[in-house]
């Protein structure tokens, strides 16, 4: 683990916030790009704290402060990092499955997108299937990303899946599935019938841009 | 046997729909032959018991659904750890699948049983001393 992970793991089992967004400012001050802090300190922290978690280490309270902890710290990094563009496309509508609740994981996503040009709009935790619907076609995105930790969650993104399938849209989104409950089958994304997946944002975003916005020569 | 392709769709939409009364037969069951042992867990373990049933039933549908042995298998591994660092026997994790298994066999048409029961062994199968 990197001392700054370690550091970062820590002020979050101590519950101690400023020590946690301290870890993540002097990291970006070193010029780590924003995808590196996600997905070197702060994913790997939070995969800990979920072990943590399961081996009854932490309890769920403490699980739930170090969850607030760093979507606290996400929002202050990205606010440092973001900038302003007049024109941002492609558009990503993105939203975890019907119930399900952890949410970092499609953020980082929409946040790494956002800082690469793309129109981001990130619904957060638990969205009816009806409502993704009727926001996918009211917004007509290029892509729809929806994700699931556990697996009671992966018929709802079937199901969301087959409703965006079926809506009259002039023209499909891509839709890129993602989260742990996809981690331990590379088969199950396009049995549920989605387009893409990805181990984690910086894979789902190299996918994104490799499907929707190719280079000059078409790759 | 051959089994529709719908059977599958058929028996998670009948745990959906059970969910609840299926969680509260096995927890039922699973106290009925083992209350004694498992008083020492208090009232507070009951209400746990009950929670992880439905925690079950909850993860075997999507693995019943889509027919895959394996996504059971892993939350099933998943939950023996986390059980077994709370101190619950791996006979108790594995005594409540056979529960299960048994009362979807009770209670649903032998397709449907079927498709649900291969979902169970194999998790049962994950459990078992190798």
């Amino acid at each position: 683990m990197m001392p700054a992970t370690a550091a970062y793991l820590s002020a979050l089992r101590a519950g101690d916030r400023r020590a946690a967004f301290r870890v993540l400012d002097d990291a970006l001050d070193t010029g780590a790009p924003l995808a590196e802090l996600y997905l070197e300190i702060v994913q790997p922290s939070m995969r800990e704290i979920g072990r943590l978690w399961q081996e009854n280490a932490l309890t769920v309270a403490e699980e739930h402060l170090a969850t607030a902890i760093t979507e606290t710290a996400m929002n202050r990094l990205f606010e440092r990092v973001f900038v302003w563009r007049d024109e941002r496309t492609p558009r990503l509508l993105a939203a975890c499955a019907a119930e399900e609740r952890h949410q970092l994981g499609l953020r980082m996503l929409c946040d790494l997108l956002e800082m690469e040009g793309w129109e981001t709009t990130y619904l957060g935790a638990s969205v009816p299937i009806e409502s993704l619907v009727h926001l996918v076609k009211e917004r007509a995105p290029e892509a729809v990303a929806i994700s699931a930790t556990i697996a009671p969650h992966l018929p709802r993104v079937r199901d969301a899946i087959r409703a965006i399938r079926a809506a009259p849209l002039a023209q499909q989104p891509v839709i890129v599935v993602g989260g742990r409950a996809f981690h331990g089958d590379p088969t199950l994304a396009e049995r549920i019938g989605a387009d893409l997946t990805a181990v984690d944002a910086t894979g789902a975003l190299l996918a994104l841009n490799e499907r929707l916005r190719p280079g000059p020569n078409g790759e | 046997m051959n089994d529709t392709p719908e059977a599958p769709a058929h028996a998670a939409q009948l745990l959906m729909r059970d969910r609840e009364s299926l969680a509260r037969a096995v927890s039922d069951a699973l106290y009925a032959e083992s209350g004694e042992r498992l008083a020492r867990h208090g009232a507070r373990g009951r209400e746990r018991c009950l929670e992880d049933m439905h925690f079950n039933v909850d993860h075997l549908i999507p693995a019943v659904d889509l027919q895959d042995p394996a996504m059971f298998v892993r939350y099933v591994e998943w939950l023996h750890g986390l059980l077994h660092s709370r101190g619950v026997d791996t006979r108790d994790v594995s005594r409540c699948l056979e529960l299960l298994r048994d009362e979807t066999t009770r209670r649903y048409a032998a397709a449907d049983a079927r498709a649900i029961g291969a979902i169970l062994d194999a998790g049962l199968h994950s459990l078992s001393p190798r």
